[in-house]
């Protein structure tokens, strides 16, 4: 009789073990799936799994839809994002045309009507306009990945050189020295984008540096990086500033009255930024500033 | 989207007379993929804060919002695995695990958690802090700059909502700091990384996009507060 009893405990107690273990690896296996589908979305590779007809598969059923409603989201919001971006170059490739007609008949004024003022301002507005607009086609090309960077091995020696010939009439006119090192390093980037990119730091310095200041162009080496500084003793920019002048459409109150969209810096940093290079500040209230970019060397490939 | 604030924060240590506030009613926000610098003296109350930030200190009032979650109201137990989870270390020792190789150094935080490290998004962080060739290697073979560029991409292989540095080249010459600084800075550009970095060193923190300055537990420049400046054409 006892025996019989204690035959019965052990088998409701392994039967019940087999049960747990069973639910246990069950429930497990769940969790495994959830996981793994969450993981799976988070990385934005997530996809239809196969479902059966238990009852814990309705669980992983609401998950899906979720799931799938914020990729949905998602997707939505990268389309809005993508139709914006292509409105804004069409804009900008249709006023192109019209620009360049109003310059051209306002050239045609000034022949006709000799040095009018007002016909000189619109001269100058419609420079800056145009400057605006073919910013902004440069932006949105670069941003719909219309214009994509290849960097490639290239003489940092030659992109100089091609930015000194660039800008050295624009210093000269304004009595500014604008002197840079020769060098032999080698760095990874994409020739034409960086000479748009430097330039357009070139073109700041000229801008803001007064008559008789300097513009000097100089070369670090360090293992991952080249480093071109590009040091003026022009007007400077306050610590607080300088985070912000690589913002879109951002102008110091301090350069207000000086022509300018503030879009240059911020097309600088997306292009270095592409390359896998970086660009850093330092300045000094009245004394000048210094804008080095440090460009992937070689050896970061 | 904001990533982290702090609400009038304060931490005192001591009582009456000998009170000593090492933060005092600092309130700052810091929005995804920003890359912050906190620069302060020794005993500027730079490190406190970070260390709250960190869920490893507890203020004495005000709050800490990681992600839409006020830390300073978890437990001891709650916070070891939210900080596991979201962020990211990097101190001025490497505290690399000497037994491991570099490659098991980086997945470590992630199998700790039970995850299956994601081999692309590792490889990628490996290729942009150059350690592709060193993966096999123990931390004692590598120098200082390579040993740091490891706790790095350890830090990054969980993908954590905010990578803190404490004086992360404080060990290092200023030319090693420049690289393994710009390289870090050059991951957070590629993943929208958000960065809080405390240092005294004035060239490194030049690296960031924004610059807190503290001085006796107050913020006494902050580069986000400033409204200068006009948007036109």
């Amino acid at each position: 009789m006892i025996q019989l009893m204690i035959g019965m405990c052990i088998g409701v107690i392994v039967s019940g073990i087999g049960y747990y273990i069973h639910y246990y690896k069950k429930e497990e296996k769940l969790l495994a799936h959830l996981q793994q589908m969450l993981d799976e979305a988070l990385n934005g590779d997530y996809n239809v799994s196969e479902f059966s007809e238990e009852k814990l598969s309705l669980i992983e059923n609401s998950f899906k839809q979720y799931l799938d409603n914020s990729l949905i989201a998602g997707e939505e919001q990268k389309e809005q994002k993508e139709m914006i971006q292509m409105l804004i170059s069409d804009i900008a490739h249709q006023t192109l045309t019209p620009i360049s007609n109003v310059k051209l008949y306002t050239g045609l004024l000034q022949e006709n009507y000799g040095d009018d003022e007002l016909i000189q301002t619109v001269s100058e507005e419609t420079d800056k306009l145009d400057f605006l607009i073919q910013s902004l086609v440069k932006l949105s090309r670069m941003e719909n990945g219309m214009i994509s960077v290849h960097p490639k091995e290239t003489s940092v020696n030659i992109m100089l050189m091609a930015i000194q010939n660039l800008y050295w009439t624009k210093a000269e006119q304004k009595e500014i020295t604008l002197t840079s090192d020769f060098t032999e390093e080698v760095a990874v980037f994409d020739l034409k984008w960086t000479i748009e990119a430097i330039g357009n730091i070139v073109d700041n310095a000229v801008k803001y540096t007064p008559s008789g200041g300097k513009i000097s162009v100089s070369i670090q080496k360090y293992s991952f990086f080249v480093r071109i500084d590009i040091s003026d003793t022009g007007i400077g920019i306050a610590e607080e500033e300088i985070p912000k002048i690589f913002t879109r459409f951002y102008r110091s109150f301090e350069v207000s009255e000086l022509p300018g969209v503030g879009i240059g810096l911020y097309l600088t940093k997306y292009i270095i930024q592409e390359q896998k290079g970086y660009i850093k500040v330092t300045s000094q209230k009245d004394k000048g500033s210094v804008f080095s970019v440090f460009l992937p060397s070689v050896s970061n490939r | 989207m904001i990533i982290l604030e702090t609400r009038n924060l304060k931490k005192i240590y001591g009582e009456a007379e000998t009170e000593v506030k090492a933060l005092n009613d600092v309130s700052i926000c810091v929005e995804k993929g920003e890359f912050v610098a906190i620069v302060g003296t020794s005993g500027s109350g730079k490190s406190t804060l970070l260390h709250m930030i960190g869920g490893l200190d507890n203020p004495t009032s005000g709050t800490i919002i990681v992600d839409r979650q006020k830390i300073n109201e978890m437990n001891s137990d709650e916070l070891t695995i939210f900080r596991r989870r979201n962020i990211g270390f990097v101190f001025q020792q490497y505290n690399l695990v000497p037994m491991l190789t570099v490659w098991e150094n980086i997945i470590l935080p992630v199998k700790m958690d039970g995850k299956t490290p994601e081999k692309m998004y590792l490889d990628e962080i490996v290729k942009t802090l150059v350690l592709e060739k060193k993966l096999n290697n123990f931390p004692n073979e590598l120098s200082g700059g390579q040993q740091q560029r490891v706790a790095i991409a350890r830090a990054l292989a969980s993908k954590p909502k905010i990578l803190l540095a404490d004086e992360p080249t404080g060990n290092l010459d200023s030319k090693t700091s420049q690289d393994v600084l710009g390289l870090l800075k050059v991951t957070s550009q590629q993943f929208h990384q958000t960065i809080v970095m405390i240092t005294h060193n004035e060239e490194i923190a030049q690296l960031a996009d924004r610059i807190i300055r503290i001085e006796d537990g107050k913020i006494v420049s902050d580069s986000n507060m400033m409204k200068q400046g006009v948007i036109s054409w």
